[in-house]
């Protein structure tokens, strides 16, 4: 499982004679960093036209972009997951069952109206184009609404009649409660947005908005082009490190976060 | 006083799902049934009635059909084959004791989970390259290939799956894994004593009470399958030809590509109609065998 990811390591610190050694060896000879330099400062390389690669400015782009999404979820999901597991009021059930219903349409059958929408706004290119279509996601607020489901009342019901209004029991009881299920969530939408691929290529055309993932996808060319493979692979280690660190570090979480999104669903 | 601070508190709760549900899901639902009955360009701006002959061309075109087929065989391909392997892992998993170890094991399994598709589709597109790809070169040492893989129309598609998998199977194994926990020690011990042989005990012992696991496995796993877009875009571009063209890459190269985004909407709609039949058939297929 963890041969590719050796592989492409092993590819990156190959000088450019040795990507074209037949048979591969598995590691480098005169292991060297300078594809690193290629990717991060723009140092020459042979064979590579361009001189510059923004990576620097796609990080940031694709760090900001997930976190802002990320937070918007945590933050949308749990509270309106709560007001559907504890409060009553009309029309409750009918809004989440659409809400609840949307999980079942593939994007492919919104992706061109929402394209249209966008660009119209004005919003071609820029941060809020990436963001604002992500800010709910109706597992989010099924997720936690199955959690809040389970909190027993009492400590609700307490908090108001200590005079709490309904924002400080929110905030007070309800938000400690489910730090764990948020924890899920937040490592679950992180990474399905760091990934993200096909929205970013409809509205970001400009260089310096892109993404890492469109990035990376559109700067490198097709297969053919081998004496690229080698700087390509020292973005793509520099490109899924932060992701594997920080998964490793927060393990429990994704793990959890994908059986409860497997289990629930 | 107390009811005033209730109804705020849902007013505010709810504004922003309802707001975005209406902006960026209903309206573009509705929105995209419109684009498919009418006939416009991106560029031009104009917008023409054209009743069902989008559909009708849909169904007439040979594009459409190429595009169906590949996702299909991917789809199969990689339920079937992935299941029976996360299975697999799934169990040898289960098996090992020592839980430090376990753990360890889990987490290699999983990290090609959390790594980006751009990324995973990149890497293995140079493995495979045919002269100096370092996957031919090991299939040359047990005598095999050489192959062309995402230069041959024939190999294209097991590439992508391939390469799919090695992502997908983290994810797949995890679930799997809960799902054997579920299973009570009980009915292992019960069937022992009445001399069951491994196959038996999997057969009418784990395989029937893990369905509901494969069957979240299958849906999922076939949902998302259908929808297959950025392996086959970073790889081969849908090629050589046409010959790796998924639904969705067709929705786009036609609405993105050629600009035509009333046809794409109706291409859309079939595909939408397409996965959610498959996924009702699936989901009755499944309960009438579950609840027979």
């Amino acid at each position: 499982m963890l041969f590719p990811i050796f592989w492409v390591l092993s590819t990156s610190l190959k000088p450019y004679a040795e990507i074209f050694e037949y048979p591969p060896k598995f590691i480098p000879e005169h292991p060297t960093l300078a594809n690193y330099g290629t990717v991060l400062f723009g140092w020459w390389s042979p064979g590579l036209v361009m001189t510059e690669i923004p990576l620097g400015i796609w990080f940031i782009n694709t760090a900001f972009i997930s976190i802002s999404v990320t937070a918007c979820t945590l933050f949308t999901s749990l509270i309106s997951g709560y007001v559907f597991a504890k409060f009553r009021f009309k029309g409750r059930d009918a809004l989440f069952t659409v809400i609840l219903a949307n999980m079942m349409i593939p994007f492919v059958v919104i992706m061109i109206p929402l394209y249209v929408l966008v660009t119209n706004m004005g919003w071609a290119n820029t941060y809020q184009a990436l963001i604002v279509p992500s800010v709910v996601s109706p597992f989010g607020i099924f997720m936690m609404r199955q959690f809040c489901k389970g909190i027993p009342d009492d400590y609700i019901d307490a908090a108001r009649l200590e005079g709490s209004s309904e924002f400080t029991v929110f905030w007070r009881i309800i938000f400690p409660m489910c730090k764990t299920p948020l924890a899920a969530l937040a490592a679950f939408t992180f990474t399905w947005q760091w990934d993200d691929f096909l929205w970013p290529l409809l509205v970001i055309s400009s260089t310096q908005m892109r993404t890492l993932s469109l990035g990376v996808a559109v700067f490198f060319p097709f297969y053919g082009t081998i004496y690229l493979y080698a700087i390509l692979m020292a973005a793509i280690v520099l490109f899924i490190m932060p992701v594997i660190i920080f998964f490793l570090i927060a393990q429990k979480y994704f793990v959890t976060g994908f059986v409860l999104s497997g289990l629930k669903a | 006083m107390k009811f005033t601070d209730r109804t705020r508190f849902i007013t505010v709760a709810l504004a922003i799902p309802i707001i975005w549900l209406v902006a960026f899901r209903l309206y573009p639902i509705v929105y995209s049934a419109y684009l498919s009955f009418n006939t416009y360009y991106l560029l031009s701006g104009q917008v023409t009635f054209q009743g069902l002959s989008n559909y009708i061309s849909v169904f007439h075109d040979p594009l459409f059909r190429v595009s169906l087929l590949n996702t299909i065989y991917l789809s199969l391909g990689l339920g079937i084959v992935g299941i029976w392997i996360a299975l697999g892992l799934a169990m040898a998993l289960r098996s090992v004791k020592n839980l430090r170890i376990q753990t360890i094991y889990r987490t290699i399994i999983f990290i090609p989970a959390v790594t980006m598709m751009v990324a995973t589709a990149q890497a293995w597109t140079w493995m495979f390259q045919p002269s100096y790809g370092v996957i031919n070169y090991l299939l040359s040492l047990i005598e095999l290939g050489p192959f062309r893989w995402l230069t041959s129309p024939s190999e294209v598609i097991p590439a992508i799956i391939i390469t799919t998998l090695w992502k997908t199977l983290g994810f797949t194994v995890v679930l799997f894994e809960a799902g054997l926990a579920g299973i009570p020690e009980a009915f292992y011990e019960a069937s022992e004593i009445d001399g069951a042989t491994k196959w038996q005990q999997f057969r009418h012992v784990t395989w029937p009470l893990l369905s509901p696991a494969t069957i979240f496995v299958f849906v999922t796993g076939l949902a998302a399958a259908l929808q297959t877009f950025t392996q086959v875009y970073v790889m081969t571009m849908g090629g050589p030809g046409t010959s790796a063209y998924t639904l969705v890459f067709y929705v786009y190269q036609r609405a993105f590509v050629y600009k035509d985004l009333g046809y794409a909407s109706a291409v859309a709609y079939v595909v939408f109609l397409i996965i959610f039949i498959a996924s009702y058939l699936q989901l009755r297929y499944i309960k009438e065998k579950l609840w027979a």
